[in-house]
């Protein structure tokens, strides 16, 4: 699995670029390229590979694995997995991609829930959600979603702590064998 | 052609990265400056052109501090206070649209000018050092760095450019001032370029 550090670096810059509200998002999307895929093995593979590379970019090399089953927020040292606790589960598009409510005025599509209600100050529209899904997701009959817990790793303590919810999603496009991965 | 690859301007490395050191060696400007100084050598020297050129390579050497790599985005964008800021706390690469980069002569006497008439200083440079609000220095170490920094203050060329065309001056248009200046020694053939972008 390659990580496209490039595509990834760019990414904000271009969605800004289409005129795609980018401010205060709380998503960070990475890319990969995966030629020879494996299922469910290379989607946890993503995961794993899309934390480090935040990890990196924090500022640290390695990660370490750990047997931990609690991890408090951590805002400056580098992030622990524990592999065993991982789980991860398929989503269907329609599902995923939806922007429909439920009776309670939420988002059905935890996706959506993401992207809109983490961050109080995001001020981007339906029109945003879109446009960024139809530009990186082109051929939606390719793709095979998995949602992931978020009980495995430090990434996920400190957007748990101050919004009530952490997410990750591995997405592979099995047209262009790119991993698009999601994370808050 | 990439940015900046048609003329061989020269990063220099170690010039750069030992400075800080130096200046605290003497020093000089001891606490957080919070100012990005930046050495680079340029033999074929093409006036406002190089200037320009250096002004972007200065980006690229600060993205390469951030990012681990070089590199600079170019894009068409023209307002830069769309990006965000940070992404969390992650490194986040500065892009560049150099059509909007313009840029104004400044002579060396106000350049290094501490003139300062109802808190409002001659020179921006001095601003961004001085100033109250922002870490102040004191003057006579300012004046002393200067010495030091450039020991023939009247042979400089220098620019100060705008800072509206690369998110590298958003955090300093959000907080206490953002700018860049490009300052050429024709005898040493050596550009100091000077970047701020200052935040609390």
């Amino acid at each position: 699995m390659k990580f496209l550090e490039k595509e990834t670096d760019r990414f904000v810059l271009t969605m800004v670029e289409k005129n795609i509200w980018m401010k205060e998002l709380v998503l960070t999307y990475g890319f990969f390229h995966e030629e020879n895929y494996k299922g469910e093995e290379s989607h946890q593979e993503a995961a794993l590979a899309f934390v480090t590379a935040i990890n990196q970019k924090r500022g640290h090399t390695k990660i370490e694995y750990t047997d931990r089953v609690n991890f408090p927020v951590n805002l400056r040292k580098t992030y622990s997995i524990n592999q065993l606790l991982m789980q991860g589960f398929i989503i269907e598009g329609n599902v995923f991609f939806s922007t429909a409510y439920d009776s309670d005025k939420k988002y059905t599509s935890d996706y959506a829930t993401a992207f809109f209600k983490l961050s109080s100050s995001y001020k981007g529209e339906e029109k945003d959600f879109i446009q960024l899904n139809n530009h990186i997701f082109g051929n939606r009959a390719k793709l095979i979603i998995y949602q992931w817990n978020n009980t495995w790793s430090d990434y996920f303590s400190y957007i748990k702590k101050m919004s009530g919810a952490a997410y990750l999603w591995t997405v592979y496009d099995e047209e262009s064998k790119k991993f698009t991965v999601l994370g808050t | 052609m990439r940015l900046g690859e048609k003329y061989n301007m020269e990063f220099l490395l170690q010039e750069t990265e030992v400075l800080s050191q130096k200046l605290e060696e003497k020093a000089l400007f001891i606490r957080r400056l919070n100012l990005d100084f930046v050495y680079f050598k340029e033999k074929n020297y093409r006036n406002v052109e190089s200037h320009k050129q250096a002004a972007i390579e200065f980006i690229k050497v600060m993205n390469k501090k951030s990012l681990g790599y070089s590199c600079v985005h170019s894009t068409e964008l023209h307002c830069f206070d769309d990006l965000p800021i940070f992404i969390k706390s992650l490194a986040y690469p500065y892009a560049v649209n150099p059509e909007l980069m313009y840029a104004k002569s400044v002579l060396p006497p106000a350049f290094f000018s501490t003139k300062c008439e109802n808190g409002k200083y001659e020179s921006s440079y001095a601003y961004s050092i001085l100033s109250q609000i922002y870490k102040p220095q004191r003057e006579e170490i300012f004046l002393k760095a200067n010495e030091y920094l450039f020991p023939m203050q009247e042979n400089l060329i220098i620019y100060q450019w705008n800072n509206d065309w690369s998110n590298y001056f958003s955090i300093g248009r959000e907080e206490y001032g953002a700018y860049l200046w490009t300052i050429y020694e024709r005898e040493t053939e050596k550009f100091t370029v000077i970047g701020a972008s200052m935040r609390y």
